[in-house]
């Protein structure tokens, strides 16, 4: 907490709009307790608006019939009970989602953190110069629109014109084989099996996200004094237990919240995935938000199970994050 | 069971979108001065020819009524359905529109389009449409569409190529094998690159047809897949085969659309495609050096035995459920398909218009790119299910897409069409 | 440690930080290359990495055939107006809040840092069935406004995070010897804490403009092709003419560029306010 609380100054009194008239303590102390409330009135507006109404909505939708009659208004809305869930949870499309999101989240993750990690070491060991232009290089990456990053990847990977086939080709098959078996690169597909596919993704997320967390990995180790280094290495540690007790317990605050903002993000993907995908046609290839998407806006629109979908993403979501709210909540000393 | 509540609420949507359609007709007639603009909506690529021959209608349409304004937007091909979707919920949608044929019925079914029976019988140049060709517009007795345009599909070759290692035009589907596998091997290209996604149904529809086998049939009220029939599945077999057994196109192909496949075919990369006859003019402006090096022939039997029937693909116009001029938009919609202006289009695209009378004439038959088109169209032309489960089947579900890529991948042929057969059955009859 | 053996350590560390640049460099570099790549260059057998006939064609494809009908002037004009206003509302409702939560003590605060938290956990993706109902209902479908304020309501709760810990930093001692001079609430802020979180506003305005000029799903699904947003006319060129690849390189390109131009200038401050949340001091 950033405050420290002092007896004779009343509570919300920081920033007052005024100093308050003395004469007249009481409503100008109510006045005072007051602003912050005043402050927060837009944002509150906003996002219970934007947000917890919508949230609201899209719960009490799906458990209701909801598609093109009821949102021209021709027919009410339907209570169709758990009736989506049912619908929902007997699907294997669904289950295939499930995997498919659950699974990239894992791969994608895990490869953002070390990769993103790597880099930011690598740059904390550069020269100056170099460690600038790697970095900037990095920001190309970063910077990068997520569907134009998307339309790049799926471009380079294309079957026909792809410059990963065009190179794969003049590779020695005694390589390739190992780790791809018996290709034909003139006109492999790397969108065809799922598997391939969502490697193509995770390459995608990857390189557009290890920026990120490398230069927040390096702000982190800048932030270490060198001294204490030094000091580690006249005890007689090598690089590897200086890393272990001296970085890492630094990195480690940095590392959860990174680890939950690319959870949250990976967990998610939308763009990138409906790029690669190509749209809504192939099923196969469906994360979660992909098949909520294609339900409630493809052909027929069942917003209804669209909505019970997103809720299911929704809480799967919020229990994978939870903790790292409770942790918070924790060392913020909120509750 | 929910399908079938989802049925009734659509049934009732019907009624209730029949009810207002006419209700609101009544109640506005003769007040659409209040109407500036119309906008219209177009399939497929806005071609600087396309263009111009719609702003010609435009303009004599504008001269017709002062002070109305038309605007065009072009809606792609496979961003259609989407788009249509959007409209529908979204409430806004355009005043006239151009659908595809076999998907009336179910734009009409959810609601897009408006209910036109009183206009078309007013209309004297209905008289000259097929009757069949009018099927696919039929919903409970109304009327949603009018077909405007067909076209079917056949091959397009590279004319070149064939002289220069002299194959001759295959008649049968053995043929079909042994030109792409000379062309493969020849000239380092794709044989023939398949199309297996969004719209290949009608693609491997004839050689089903061809073969004596149907997509689906109905009797009774009730509809049939006719997948897992021998004949079918022969067909299939043969399609799948090219690229798992015969190799003229690659395991890719079970992730091509024909959009990819007649890209590869205009930059080079392939000797034969299935195409329809409106995709030369198409091929040539993207590709100046193949200009009068394509040649077509017609999807053949298996045994050579002449052309096989082809799905009579095209468009159809309809006015937009929602639109504030109805009457304005009917206005459009027949000068946009006078016998004038829907053949000077069809000529324009190397379609064909659907006027019987039109069609008869020598410049269809004569012409040698465009023959083996006009006659496999004239001799039998099909289409596909009329039932409005089609696009649902076709088009959300793709049944037929999903079994040709799944076979190409690799999964077992005779479990992947028992498994269509069994879900499309399924679908029709919702 | 040797001289030899740290000097080839050294050789290795930068060998690898090359790599890592070619890595991260090479897709922008390769979209920039192919975009200005005649079509036989680019579905040739052999790929050239330079160019050796570089066009134009492409871009001028872009702005006088243009994308779905329209020009490609039509998606930035929208694309633009969608995300600075969503910044502006976003950074000024985010700095009243932020001031709120960091300098003030009231009855109900956890309550609001903690909803905060929980807020940033609802994935706004999935909010979008709803929000196309909401949209719809109130007459927007189709209207920059609507996505404005859904723009402004899915960034917002991030964006008062992130600025919560820059007005925490600005040293309190400030603000009373403000007050003591007599300077009021207006002036005060103004010159003394807005100066100070500046950077703060900076970080939190190019996080809602990122969102903003990235986002897919809400532009795809709450606007007609009249307001299609640069995204989508992206999207939608790419699957209506998936082989045009030049062209669609040349736009990739434009939407790519200034968006890594503006990041180069400000990405220091983007990395402080995104990690403020954990790394305090």
């Amino acid at each position: 907490m950033s405050q420290t609380p002092t007896a004779t100054r009343a509570p919300g009194r920081a920033f007052s709009p005024r100093p308050a008239p003395r004469h007249r303590p009481r409503i100008g102390r109510r006045l005072a307790r007051l602003t912050p409330y005043a402050l927060l009135l837009p944002a509150v507006l906003l996002i219970g608006g934007l947000l917890l109404y919508p949230a609201y909505r899209m719960l009490v939708m799906s458990f209701q019939n909801v598609g093109l009659p009821q949102i021209s208004g021709v027919l009410p809305a339907e209570n169709v009970g758990a009736g989506n869930y049912t619908d929902v949870l007997t699907d294997p499309d669904f289950w295939h989602a499930l995997l498919n999101t659950a699974l990239f989240a894992v791969a994608a993750v895990s490869s953002t953190l070390v990769v993103g990690t790597l880099v930011g070491l690598l740059l904390h060991r550069l020269g100056r110069v170099m460690s600038t232009i790697v970095a900037t290089g990095a920001m190309l990456a970063w910077g990068t629109p997520q569907i134009t990053g998307a339309i790049v990847f799926k471009f380079m990977f294309d079957d026909t014109y792809g410059l990963a086939n065009q190179v794969m080709r003049h590779v020695p098959a005694a390589l390739t084989r190992p780790v791809f078996g018996n290709v034909d690169w003139s006109e492999h597909s790397w969108v065809l099996s799922t598997q391939s596919e969502y490697f193509l993704l995770l390459l995608c997320i990857v390189w557009m996200g290890f920026p990120f967390i490398a230069v927040s990995v390096l702000a982190g180790l800048k932030s270490v004094p060198s001294e204490l280094y030094e000091a580690a290495r006249v005890d007689g540690a090598g690089p590897w237990r200086s890393f272990w007790s001296i970085t890492f317990p630094v990195l480690k605050p940095i590392f959860s919240i990174l680890g939950v903002l690319s959870v949250i993000w990976d967990f998610k993907v939308f763009t990138q995935l409906y790029v690669i995908n190509g749209g809504l046609t192939n099923k196969d290839g469906f994360n979660l938000s992909l098949y909520s998407y294609s339900k409630a806006f493809g052909f027929g629109a069942q917003m209804g199970l669209g909505a019970a979908i997103a809720i299911i993403l929704t809480v799967l979501l919020l229990i994978i994050t939870g903790l790292y709210i409770r942790q918070m909540v924790r060392t913020e000393g909120l509750a | 069971m929910k399908i079938a509540k989802v049925t009734a609420a659509a049934a009732v949507l019907a009624i209730a979108v029949a009810g207002c359609g006419s209700g609101s007709g009544q109640g506005g007639s003769g007040d659409e001065s209040a109407v500036k603009s119309l906008t219209v909506w177009r399939l497929g690529d806005s071609t600087p020819e396309q263009t111009d021959f719609m702003t010609k209608i435009n303009s004599a349409f504008e001269a017709k009524h002062p002070g109305v304004k038309v605007t065009v937007q072009w809606v792609a091909w496979n961003d259609y359905t989407k788009k249509f979707q959007n409209a529908v919920a979204g409430g806004k949608g355009p005043d006239v529109t151009e659908v595809g044929n076999t998907d009336v019925l179910g734009w009409a079914k959810q609601g897009a389009l408006a209910d036109i029976t009183g206009q078309v019988q007013g209309w004297a140049p209905a008289k000259d449409i097929p009757q069949a060709l009018f099927a696919n517009d039929d919903l409970e007795g109304k009327r949603y569409g009018v077909p405007w345009y067909a076209g079917d599909r056949g091959f397009l070759y590279r004319k070149d190529w064939f002289d220069e290692l002299k194959i001759a035009t295959p008649r049968n589907w053995d043929d079909i094998v042994a030109a792409a596998k000379r062309l493969q091997q020849a000239k380092g290209v794709t044989g023939l690159p398949l199309a297996t996604q969004a719209d290949a149904t009608y693609f491997i529809a004839p050689y089903i047809w061809g073969n004596g086998g149907e997509l689906a049939t109905q009797s009774g009220g009730k509809w049939t897949s006719g997948l897992g029939s021998p004949q079918a599945k022969e067909a299939i077999a043969f399609y799948t085969g090219l690229a798992t057994k015969d190799k003229v196109s690659p395991v890719a192909s079970a992730g091509w659309d024909s959009l990819k496949t007649e890209s590869m075919f205009t930059s080079g990369k392939a000797g034969m495609v299935m195409d329809g006859s409106w995709a030369r003019p198409v091929i040539e402006g993207k590709n100046k050096k193949l200009k009068g090096k394509i040649g077509s022939f017609a999807i053949p039997k298996k045994d050579g035995s002449g052309p096989a029937p082809t799905f009579a693909g095209g468009s159809d116009l309809a006015v937009w459920r929602t639109t504030k001029a109805p009457k304005m938009a009917w206005d459009y919609l027949t000068l946009l398909d006078s016998k004038k202006n829907a053949t000077a289009f069809a000529d324009l695209t190397n379609f064909f218009p659907t006027f019987s009378d039109v069609l008869k004439s020598a410049k269809y038959t004569e012409d040698p790119f465009l023959a083996p088109f006009a006659t496999a169209m004239s001799t039998v032309p099909k289409t596909t299910p009329a039932t409005p489960n089609w696009v649902s089947a076709n088009q959300d579900k793709t049944v037929v897409q999903t079994m040709i890529a799944d076979i190409i991948k690799g999964k077992p042929l005779d479990a992947e069409v028992t498994k269509a057969d069994g879900q499309l059955d399924d679908l029709l009859n919702q | 440690m040797s001289a030899p053996r740290r000097m080839s350590g050294r050789i290795a560390v930068n060998l690898l930080g090359a790599v890592v640049f070619v890595i991260a460099v090479f897709p922008v570099f390769w979209m920039v290359s192919t975009s200005i790549k005649t079509n036989g260059e680019i579905t040739g057998a052999t790929p050239h990495v330079i160019p050796y006939h570089p066009t134009g064609e492409n871009y001028r494809f872009i702005f006088e055939v243009g994308v779905g009908g329209s020009p490609f002037w039509l998606y930035l004009r929208n694309s633009l107006i969608l995300a600075l206003s969503a910044v502006v509302i976003t950074a000024f409702a985010a700095l009243l809040a932020a001031t709120a939560v960091a300098r003030f003590r009231f009855r109900g605060k956890a309550v609001v840092l903690v909803m905060l938290l929980i807020v940033q956990m609802i994935p706004c993706e999935a909010l979008v069935i709803p929000l196309f109902l909401m949209v719809k209902e109130v007459g927007l479908y189709d209207k920059l406004p609507g996505v404005i304020a859904v723009y402004v309501g899915t960034t917002l709760p991030f964006a008062i995070w992130m600025l919560r810990g820059f007005v925490a930093a600005v040293p309190r001692e400030l603000e009373e010897a403000a007050a003591i001079d007599g300077a009021g609430w207006f002036r005060t802020f103004w010159r003394i804490l807005f100066p100070l979180v500046a950077p703060g506003l900076v970080a939190t305005s190019i996080f809602s403009f990122i969102s903003a000029w990235n986002d897919l799903v809400f532009a795809l699904t709450l606007l007609g092709d009249s307001h299609y947003t640069m995204p989508v006319a992206l999207e939608y060129f790419f699957g209506r003419d998936t082989n045009n690849w030049g062209a669609i390189m040349a736009a990739s390109t434009l939407m790519t560029i200034p968006v890594i131009v503006f990041f180069l200038f400000v990405q220091r401050r983007m990395v402080t306010g995104l990690t403020s949340g954990a790394v305090k001091g």
